[in-house]
């Protein structure tokens, strides 16, 4: 077999990387498809899933050659994959791809536990293959401005963080996988928070310890909060929605200034202490025609561009396994220690039977 | 009876009322509970609990088919909003005739259907209760809801159907879409009018109450084929719901009209209002907007805009579209505020001193709200400032 160094170096130089998409929902339909159009020398040419008619739609919209109903079938054919499955998934079908000599940009969350991280990333370095995670709010210009601005110490020793992100639950979900336990992982916190932590880990470094409260009382939770005190000495907070629309922030107090940086869009706030005065701005390049805010396609773009050189360079992709299961680490350190989250117009003696069957249900 | 261990249906269970049954079908009646979902999308707070979620169409007669198999109660709570009128009254007459079919067939020994105090029309002044008689066409929502009502009824008197209907009035709480959020909204984006100073009568029920009542629907004997009305101790005025309102959203935006003052401003606002102006307002969401503002065609057409509106119209109409899209919350002076000129079932609504009389529901199914107007808002006062309604 040979590895992905290997089957890319014997094609021919400067030829298209060819890809194939491997599972075909939302988020291929409106994300990956979209991006990898925009991406220069990629040929999206096989898209899996074992839904064949949701695959040939989406194949004769896009321009896709080919469709397989079976990843296996496709990995003789291919340099790489991204992997859109069911969270319970991403482990399996990406050790399979990588040990196949298949690149792969796994998309968030990385796997269900920190040991199936482990398992993927062995994988990688055993096919000699570039494993990228997809969190591609790590090229949000806003969240590059804080991380840059938090290494050189801008804000001073960071005290504490509020970070909110939540929305009314719409995204356009083809199948119930999103609310069953067992494919999903969890709820709100390992499908947003994913993102969310994954950004807080990479502005402040590591937790120390933490507390969790959900409000999962047998599924998978909507709502869900977490206290943390980071290994950098910050504490803070950050609670998740699929039930009501959040700030969509994370606030950032240092003893010199405090950020609000949004975790959508370019804009950030920055007030000096002690003054009464805000700087409200977004974080622009340094190209004239550049456009202020970025698409979640854009983002997703940057990322598989990012990704492909990796691939032909044999760098380091901006997002490799090791930063993947950062994340994935806390969320499964939060759900073993799960408390009932208080909802304040829930009777009393409902929230006692409502902790006791989330005992039950963990 | 009880619900215990018994295997039970939701139609709606996505919805305001069907998701609060869902959770104390799970947390207090220990019920099997499986949903029939016909966008998952919305799935998120009854997926919280370890219930089935069966995908389908309530139009879907194989798929309703399917959901019913096994099930001992079945509580129909699904209505559909959005759609033609032609989709409404297909949803809402195919969606129970389906269900009907259903439980005919596999003998299920229960089906609660949940309609409304609507089905009534405008109500006259005085007792309304389950014999009063229905007046005038009525509107869509109550044509539907009407025609669903006979279906089931007129099964139950040919082929038994063991149909239980409930008629809730105004329901209100947590997650309840047109009698809290966007009760906080409308108070939030202009003026809400108090009809005549707001003294007709609100029968407002917390939603609780209602799903205690279909509870009780489902488990209490000889109730087959029987109309229930379902609302609170008593009724508040209209004045009373729309200042606990207020008070909980930390807003003051109600102001008395007349009925004469209230055709004024509707005629005023529609010769203001115009299809752009309302389509800005509908993308008011920060992230939204700041991408449709950058499109160029959006640029050239706002630029237009300033170049040939007062100042004053102009500044309204950026605060208006841009809402909170900015950091810089000050509020924008000079702006206009909207007046939410009620329809006509909403106007005739306002109007009434209608008192809904729950003693049927009292003496048969042994209902006691147990939530008066002031306890039931301050738990939906707890829910606005914890969903940042306000």
């Amino acid at each position: 077999m040979n590895s992905g160094r290997e089957k890319l170096s014997s094609s021919k130089a400067g030829a298209p990387i060819k890809l194939a998409i491997i599972g075909c929902g939302a988020v291929t339909e409106l994300s990956h498809l979209p991006a990898a159009a925009k991406v220069w020398n990629l040929q999206v040419t096989v898209l899996v899933d074992k839904n064949r008619s949701r695959a040939e739609a989406l194949g004769r919209q896009y321009g896709v050659p080919h469709v397989a109903e079976d990843y296996t079938q496709v990995w003789d054919k291919v340099d790489a994959a991204i992997v859109a499955l069911p969270h319970c998934l991403h482990a399996p079908v990406s050790i399979d791809l990588l040990a196949h000599g298949v690149h792969v940009l796994v998309e968030k969350p990385m796997a269900l536990s920190g040991a199936e991280c482990d398992a993927i990333i062995q994988a990688a370095e055993q096919g000699r293959t570039v494993l990228a995670v997809g969190l591609m709010r790590r090229f949000q210009r806003s969240a590059q401005f804080t991380k840059a601005i938090l290494d050189t110490d801008w804000l001073g020793h960071i005290e504490s963080f509020d970070v909110q992100e939540g929305f009314v639950y719409n995204w356009p979900v083809a199948s119930d996988f999103f609310f069953r336990k067992e494919a999903a992982g969890g709820g709100v916190l390992i499908d947003t928070g994913a993102h969310t932590l994954d950004t807080l880990l990479w502005w402040l470094g590591d937790s120390a310890s933490l507390e969790y409260f959900d409000d999962n009382y047998g599924g998978v939770e909507a709502d869900c909060e977490l206290r943390l005190v980071m290994k950098c000495g910050a504490t803070g907070i950050v609670k998740l929605s699929r039930t009501h629309n959040l700030r969509g922030t994370a606030i950032i107090r240092g003893t010199r200034a405090t950020l609000e940086v949004s975790l959508h869009s370019n804009q950030v706030k920055l007030r000096p202490t002690g003054m009464a005065f805000d700087v409200v701005g977004h974080v622009l390049p340094d190209w004239p025609q550049a456009q202020r805010e970025q698409s979640y396609v854009d983002l997703i773009s940057a990322q598989l561009t990012d990704w492909l050189n990796a691939i032909r360079s044999g760098h380091s992709p901006a997002v490799p396994g090791v930063e993947g299961r950062r994340s994935v680490e806390l969320i499964e350190a939060c759900y073993a220690q799960r408390k009932p989250l208080v909802l304040p117009w829930m009777a009393p003696g409902m929230m006692r039977s409502s902790a006791a069957i989330g005992e039950v249900a963990r | 009876m009880n619900l215990g261990g018994r295997k039970v249906l939701v139609t709606g269970g996505t919805g305001f009322i069907g998701g609060r049954l869902v959770e104390k079908l799970v947390l207090e009646c220990d019920a099997q509970v499986r949903v029939l979902v016909r966008n998952f999308a919305h799935a998120a707070r009854i997926a919280r609990f370890p219930i089935e979620m069966v995908g389908g169409d309530i139009t879907d007669e194989v798929a309703v088919q399917k959901a019913v198999l096994g099930c001992d109660t079945i509580f129909h709570c699904a209505h559909d909003f959005a759609g033609t009128r032609h989709q409404q009254k297909r949803m809402a007459v195919q969606g129970i005739r389906n269900v009907s079919e259903a439980v005919l067939q596999e003998g299920v020994p229960r089906m609660i259907h949940v309609s409304t105090f609507s089905v009534y029309g405008p109500t006259a002044d005085g007792d309304l209760t389950e014999s009063s008689p229905w007046r005038r066409p009525g509107d869509l929502y109550t044509q539907t809801k009407r025609a669903a009502e006979r279906l089931v009824l007129d099964l139950h008197r040919r082929e038994d159907l063991p149909v239980v209907v409930l008629q809730p009035t105004i329901v209100y709480g947590p997650f309840s879409k047109s009698w809290t959020i966007a009760v906080v909204n409308d108070l939030k984006t202009g003026l809400v009018p108090l009809v005549n100073g707001g003294d007709g009568y609100c029968n407002a029920v917390y939603v609780d109450d209602v799903v205690d009542a279909m509870i009780l629907a489902a488990t209490q004997p000889d109730v087959l084929g029987e109309t229930f009305l379902i609302s609170g101790e008593q009724p508040v005025t209209w004045k009373e719901f729309y200042s606990a309102f207020e008070a909980a959203a930390g807003i003051r935006a109600t102001v008395a009209m007349s009925e004469e003052e209230l055709r004024k401003a509707s005629r005023e606002q529609a010769r203001l209002s115009n299809v752009i102006f309302e389509l800005l307002t509908l993308v008011r969401q920060p992230e939204v907007v700041s991408r449709f503002v950058m499109l160029p065609a959006m640029r050239g057409f706002l630029d237009i805009l300033r170049d040939h509106l007062e100042e004053e119209r102009w500044e309204s109409l950026k605060s208006r579209v841009l809402g909170n899209a900015s950091w810089d919350h000050r509020q924008t002076s000079g702006s206009i505020k909207q007046i939410h000129v009620p329809n006509a079932t909403r106007l005739a609504l306002y109007q009434s001193k209608t008192r809904v009389r729950i003693d049927k529901a009292r003496k048969r199914l042994g209902y006691v709200p147990q939530f008066d107007f002031e306890h039931g808002m301050e738990l939906t006062t707890r829910f606005i400032r914890w969903a940042n309604l306000a």
